[in-house]
């Protein structure tokens, strides 16, 4: 991993563990870091795996007859909006 | 023409206005949906959360008083409804729990690297399934965290006061739902022959 991805990490270690980025503990984690290979490729793929979550994730739309079902109980019409 | 929420609307439908609470179901109905569907993970229990969520909010609306949007109103109703059943669920099944992450052990343990090509590989609809399943598989206290933060977008401040939890908590929380769901797509990504 390059310096510039480690830096990258240690902030958003940093940022996750809610320590200020240039703090004292922030840099104790980034100290840390740079003697464990081992724990940034485990936090570099924890980053990736949220990040590949969130890409699989689509927005579903609400089903027509939920939306239908919705406006009766509330005792609305929804093309009285348009 | 886009419509946004106003404070002239929304006080509008706490006059019975039944235009302008059409335009809050409009709005807003879609987001609470998915919220629904992101923590219940079922499609009738998210419907029924969306429906919930209105009829409440709009029963209570006269006590709405404008300190936030009417959406952050409507959101945390809708957390709490989510929370009520996911409370009521867990007493009926056994939820998967989370190792907490030994950062001893890590140290000097072989991890492999995630290959570059891993990222295209997500398109695959059998790839979702299978997320889909490694968060099934959560606790609900981490898969709330986890929702809130990460994929709804609240701040540590917010997740906070709608899970009623403190923000240390919900760090902590955090962390090891994503440590998890680390370690759950390791195990996918082995068995599919694209680790080493």
């Amino acid at each position: 991993m390059n310096a510039k991805r480690n830096l990258e990490l240690q902030k958003s270690i940093c940022e996750a563990f809610g320590e200020d980025i240039g703090g004292d503990v922030c840099e104790e984690i980034g100290q840390f870091m740079e003697e464990c290979p081992e724990c940034q490729v485990y936090f570099d793929t924890m980053e990736r795996s949220v990040k590949l979550y969130k890409a699989s994730e689509k927005a579903e739309e609400v089903p027509p007859f939920v939306a239908e079902r919705l406006y009766k109980v509330l005792k609305l019409n929804h093309n009285e909006s348009k | 023409m886009t419509i946004k929420e106003t404070p002239e609307l929304v006080k509008l439908a706490q006059k019975g206005d039944r235009k302008a609470q059409t335009v809050l179901v409009e709005l807003y109905s879609g987001r609470i949906y998915n919220l629904g569907l992101r923590m219940l993970r079922n499609v009738q229990d998210a419907e029924d959360l969306l429906q919930e969520a209105y009829i409440i909010a709009f029963k209570k609306l006269h006590t709405f008083k404008g300190n936030s949007t009417f959406y952050t109103w409507i959101y945390r109703i809708a957390v709490n409804i989510a929370l009520g059943k996911l409370r009521e669920q867990s007493k009926l099944q056994v939820s998967y729990s989370i190792q907490e992450p030994d950062f001893e052990a890590i140290h000097g343990h072989h991890f492999s690297d995630w290959p570059e090509f891993i990222e295209r590989k997500i398109s695959g609809v059998e790839f979702q399934k299978v997320l889909k399943y490694a968060m099934d598989e959560l606790s609900e206290k981490y898969r709330s965290v986890f929702v809130l933060r990460d994929l709804e977008g609240l701040s540590t401040t917010e997740t906070a006061e709608a899970l009623d939890l403190t923000e240390s908590n919900v760090k902590v929380r955090l962390m090891r739902a994503r440590l998890s769901l680390r370690d759950r797509m390791n195990d996918i990504f082995k068995r599919e022959g694209w680790l080493l």
